[in-house]
């Protein structure tokens, strides 16, 4: 290995080991006020609440989303419900009418598809409620998370604090991808736990973040252009210093994607959209002027991508190459592999043992150690059981997953650089 | 001015919660380098450990070689041809202990990550070592009559077809046991060992890989049933050769 691709490896290791010690840090840090912060269910006021539902061609789910908003545990009151219907080619549109028909307050907005943020900044306009929270069209919400987001809210007292974020995790996963994407959301709480206390969250879930109406109309409502409208809020929200916190148990459920194809299409969209935010708000990068969230967050989401790129070399450089050349000479013996297979005996070399990089090999541990700690801590923050679905679905987990969302960084950069065009 | 002086003021007490942790970044830095410092000095125990191990084995094969020579150097000065068996078992077993280090001194070889001047040293005593055992092979052949296939193997590290080479020879190195005997030349070491260099233009090697076995020179990958014939015509009689042909039959 040359020395160019060396240092690359050691610099990324160590910043790896860096972010992960930071964020180790603060979680201990924290770790007390994790134990003592709850949510209430009682908050001290019920204020007007608008629950915005944007649908584009979501048959198979809306009735769910729907009911589910309609169910909240909220004063019926206190309560508005606007769908909005993106111009659905398929039955969305029926399906809600037949539902809202005889509820009083819930109404269904229509207009030729215009995308999401257009959606809910017509939505917008007409909301009535002190807070409005969007809930897409694939998720759902838990009964009690409008409550307890709003007593969040009134125990911050903070006149800056302009969006509450939810808990999300995946519902019932099934196939592999789902569960894997499963223990990832569930990691994902726990980080955003911690970001929170920084006031440094980065993005505003689609399904059932609590914005305060007031501010998001202050700085002009959400930016129709950007394939990653729930980002590009939260972005804007951070430049502009105003807050965010999350409701660690304000849980929402999300469909997973459950095969390669949407999902890759659904990171694609992620990705993309977050590089081209980073970029939009490139001057919070390294920015004292916003504390932590300019210092470490913005700066970690761009290590975090350059790492995913120079990983997903490095598996292929050290993985997949070696792994072709056996190939090819097995190819040599017609893949008469039987002798080669019973005179295997392995014998464990102490040498051989020895002969693995260990300087590189150290800090690997040490970054697994820290990264299984928060898949355990994880874990116990949101009340779940590490062996929920079993073995199987850590092993893709810790072995794979990061190079395949590597995989899909770099097919999404290639597919961007030769249309030049942003998909959904 | 005053206007001015007021935004500037919003603008501070805005973002008056913007804290700064330096206390945790200072903390993660040093804690981070403590790890680094920890693993980069256990690396240089490490490797001066595993340069013991290396150095042992080959101190090991220097003693063994030794006694090779001296049983035959006896065997020549009393022209007993019956000591033939005692001396093939000690080859034999010498050559299993060659093949065995085979794969640490390759392993070792590919760490490429400092230039070690002990590694190299330990790569020229590799070479050498097996150019004296080939030799020593080549002659327990013809004057004990021993059934055996010494291969000289040239290969290098830049090339690309030598690893299906390599495991042409394991595979036949496994069929064939002991009988097939490869002596691997790392052509790289040609700048370092002269050894190398007299093998090159002696044998007018300008390619890798290139095998010599019986004294006949074989340019570019040997495919694996050319490889038998060729291993097959140098044995005098073995059951995995008739095995396969009446596998054919």
């Amino acid at each position: 290995m040359n020395i160019f691709a060396n240092v690359i490896l050691w610099i990324v290791y160590v910043a790896s080991l860096y972010f992960s010690i930071f964020l180790l840090l603060v979680y201990f840090d924290k770790k007390e006020l994790f134990k003592t912060e709850t949510s209430d269910l009682i908050p001290l006021n019920f204020p007007t609440v608008t629950v915005i539902i944007p649908a584009y061609n979501e048959e198979a789910n809306i009735l769910r989303t729907l009911k589910s908003a309609y169910e909240i545990d909220y004063p019926r009151d206190k309560i508005e419900i606007i769908v909005v219907d993106d111009g659905s080619k398929d039955k969305t549109r029926e399906i809600i009418t037949e539902y809202i028909k005889d509820k009083a307050n819930c109404q269904l907005l229509y207009h030729k598809n215009r995308g999401k943020a257009a959606s809910m900044n017509r939505a917008l306009d007409l909301a009535k409620g002190e807070f409005f929270a969007c809930l897409d069209a694939d998720s759902f919400v838990d009964a009690q998370t409008l409550r307890k987001m709003l007593s969040i809210y009134y125990k911050a007292n903070d006149p800056r604090l302009a969006i509450i974020t939810p808990a999300m995790k995946v519902y019932k996963p099934k196939n592999l991808l789902q569960k894997v994407q499963w223990l990832e959301y569930l990691v994902i709480i726990l980080i955003s736990r911690i970001s929170s206390h920084l006031d440094s969250l980065y993005v505003a879930p689609g399904p059932f973040s609590l914005y305060k109406t007031e501010i998001i109309r202050n700085i002009g409502g959400f930016d129709e252009k950007n394939i990653v409208e729930d980002q590009e809020i939260a972005y804007r929200i951070q430049k502009k210093h105003y807050k965010m916190r999350q409701c660690p148990d304000g849980y929402v459920y999300t469909t997973a994607p459950h095969r390669i194809k949407p999902f890759y299409k659904q990171r694609r969209r992620w990705y993309l959209g977050s590089i081209l935010c980073i970029h939009k708000y490139k001057e919070l990068v390294a920015n004292k002027k916003y504390g932590d969230f300019g210092l470490i967050q913005m700066v970690k989401n761009i290590a975090g991508y350059i790492f995913a790129l120079a990983g997903i070399f490095f598996a292929i450089y050290l993985f997949i190459t070696p792994l072709w050349e056996s190939i090819k000479s097995f190819m040599a013996v017609n893949f008469n592999l039987l002798p080669l297979i019973q005179n295997f005996n392995f014998d464990f070399r102490l040498l051989n043992f020895l002969l693995l990089d260990f300087r590189k090999g150290f800090i690997i541990i040490f970054i697994f150690i820290v990264g299984f700690f928060f898949f355990y801590a994880a874990h116990r923050n949101a009340n779940e059981k590490m062996m929920k679905f079993g073995f199987i679905a850590l092993i893709p987990y810790f072995a794979f997953y990061y190079v395949l969302k590597g995989i899909i960084l770099l097919l999404s950069l290639f597919e961007f650089a030769r249309t030049r065009k942003l998909k959904w | 001015m005053v206007n001015n002086g007021q935004q500037q003021e919003n603008q501070e007490e805005k973002s008056s919660f913007r804290k700064i942790s330096k206390d945790k970044y200072i903390l993660a830095g040093v804690i981070t380098f403590l790890i680094l410092a920890l693993g980069i000095t256990l690396g240089f125990i490490i490797e001066d450990h595993r340069y013991n191990l290396v150095e042992e084995i080959n101190m090991q094969q220097d003693v063994k070689y030794m006694s090779i020579q001296l049983q035959y150097l006896w065997l020549g000065s009393f022209q007993n041809l019956n000591n033939c068996p005692i001396l093939s078992a000690t080859l034999n077993e010498a050559i299993k202990e060659l093949s065995d280090s085979l794969s640490e001194v390759v392993a070792y070889e590919e760490e490429k990550n400092i230039a070690d001047e002990r590694k190299e040293i330990v790569m020229r005593r590799y070479v050498i070592d097996n150019l004296r055992y080939w030799l020593l092979a080549i002659e327990s052949k013809q004057q004990c009559q021993m059934d055996i296939v010494p291969i000289l193997y040239f290969y290098s590290k830049d090339c690309s077809s030598c690893p299906t080479q390599g495991t042409i020879l394991s595979y036949y190195k496994k069929i064939f046991g002991e009988k097939v005997l490869v002596f691997p030349i790392n052509l790289d070491l040609r700048s370092q060992e002269p050894m190398v260099d007299i093998l090159i233009s002696q044998f007018n090697i300008t390619k890798d890989p290139t095998l010599i076995i019986d004294n006949k020179k074989y340019e570019g990958v040997v495919k694996k049933d050319r490889m038998k014939e060729i291993i097959c015509s140098s044995l005098q009689d073995s059951p995995e050769c008739q095995d396969e042909n009446m596998g054919k039959d």
